[in-house]
């Protein structure tokens, strides 16, 4: 048995290990340490340091005016009238929505689970092309208005920022290599789910698309990706959806954005196979069983645990081991035995 | 003086490349040169499609490299990409 003590003098390879057996407080224990490390080298080396503090998950909205830098000017806060600014109004829904989404489905009290304040910055940037989050608040580019547009308009884009914090917090995935990929497969998912729930549509009406609506007409493509069908969404997408297509090269964080396209289409197949909620809650509680360098294979063994471990408690289908082994399998995944 | 430039990474996850050569007056080469050099603030572990620029410099046998993010991007340097990008 680990003990909180315990874990804080143990080497972090024999936490990792012990992590990877299920081991939970040895699992905090490593992400906390990273964590406290980072916090420790931002304070050696004088810079402001944002304190995360309890708070009531309030939304702050606001306006970059076009500069590349956050908090600029406070436009909206919770419980405020609508704003002239459109884009204000919808970061302000979507990020609420986003939020209660995590906090009705499995109680999760705002990103942190301890009600850290949602905060968006929009109109980030001039005609800035992307979307951000920077370990406790997300920021919003425009577009140029040639091949992408408003940002923080999109419930997938807010969904999946919002969800690079969550795990951030539960499982502190770090954002290179496989552990990136799940990182960035882990924003997908609640990505698409809630984009889902947005627009009230069942499994079989939905796209499976991530950022079809900040695309324009000139975009090549219809959308930046596809839990469907991996690699197909433009033509620059090169999103494998098997093992055997894994992309080794260095870009991209050694292609978290890439390989994500693998577990992704795992998700599409198990949701097929089981339902929306099932995978949601089987992935949510794999989310906070995992640790910070878990791989591909970490992932499979986690997410079977915990699937078997909800099928016993009767909160999900009883296929549902099978069915996500199938979907593994079918992405060229399978567990290793030792 | 030629460059080259790629940015990488970000939500979209398209790269950009831009190569080429422009014209500057030898004060404001230098003033990008020393911000090549600048020792950078240590980098944000908690960042998460944010942009990654490279930048390549060469002027005559001179050659400057650096990497920067987001959070670390000299306002010139962001300046002077958004000059080339728009040469394009
Ligand atoms: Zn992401």
């Amino acid at each position: 048995m680990c003990t909180k003590h315990y874990c804080h003098i143990v080497p972090p390879y024999i936490l990792e290990a012990l992590a990877k057996r299920g081991n939970s407080s040895c699992k905090k224990a490593l992400n906390d340490s990273q964590r406290f490390l980072e916090r420790r080298r931002t304070v050696l080396n004088n810079l402001m340091v944002r304190e995360f503090e309890d708070g009531n998950g309030d939304r702050f909205i606001y306006d970059s005016q076009n500069k590349n830098e956050q908090r600029v000017a406070l436009v909206r806060q919770e419980g405020d009238d609508p704003t002239q600014d459109e884009t204000a109004n919808k970061a302000y829904e979507t990020s609420g929505f986003v939020r209660d989404y995590f906090k009705d489905t499995f109680g999760l009290d705002s990103i942190d689970g301890n009600g850290l304040d949602v905060i968006s910055n929009i109109h980030y940037g001039q005609a800035y092309n992307n979307a951000f989050w920077d370990g406790d608040e997300m920021t919003y580019g425009d577009g140029d208005g040639e091949e992408f547009t408003n940002f923080a308009s999109a419930i997938d884009v807010v969904a999946h920022e919002l969800a690079h914090g969550v795990t951030q917090f539960l499982s502190n995935l770090e954002y290179q290599s496989q552990p990136g990929a799940l990182n960035e497969h882990f924003s997908d998912v609640f990505g698409t789910i809630i984009k889902q729930k947005y627009l009230k549509q069942n499994i079989s009406e939905a796209d499976w698309l991530i950022g079809d609506s900040i695309v324009t007409e000139a975009f090549p493509g219809v959308a930046l990706r596809s839990m469907k069908a991996p690699g197909t969404a433009n033509e620059f997408d090169s999103q494998p959806d098997n093992m055997a297509d894994y992309y080794t090269g260095m870009s991209d964080n050694q292609g978290v954005h890439i390989n994500s396209g693998i577990p992704n289409k795992a998700f599409y197949l198990s949701c097929l196979e089981i339902g929306i909620d099932d995978c949601g809650l089987i992935w949510f509680e794999t989310l906070k069983a995992l640790f910070r360098t878990a791989d591909f294979n970490d992932m499979l063994d986690t997410i079977l645990r915990v699937a078997q471990e909800l099928t016993i408690a009767g909160k999900v289908s009883d296929s549902s081991v099978d069915a996500i082994t199938h979907s593994f399998a079918e992405v060229g995944l399978t567990q290793v035995m030792v | 003086m030629k460059y080259e430039i790629l940015i990488e990474g970000g939500f979209t996850a398209i790269p950009r490349e831009y190569e080429g050569a422009i014209e500057m007056q030898k004060e404001t080469k230098r003033m990008l040169f020393n911000l090549f050099e600048k020792k950078l603030p240590p980098e944000n572990q908690n960042l998460r499609d944010t942009l990654q620029y490279h930048l390549k410099l060469i002027d005559g046998n001179e050659e400057y490299n650096a990497c920067f993010d987001e959070t670390n991007l000299p306002l010139p340097i962001r300046q002077f990409i958004a000059t080339v990008s728009k040469k394009k």
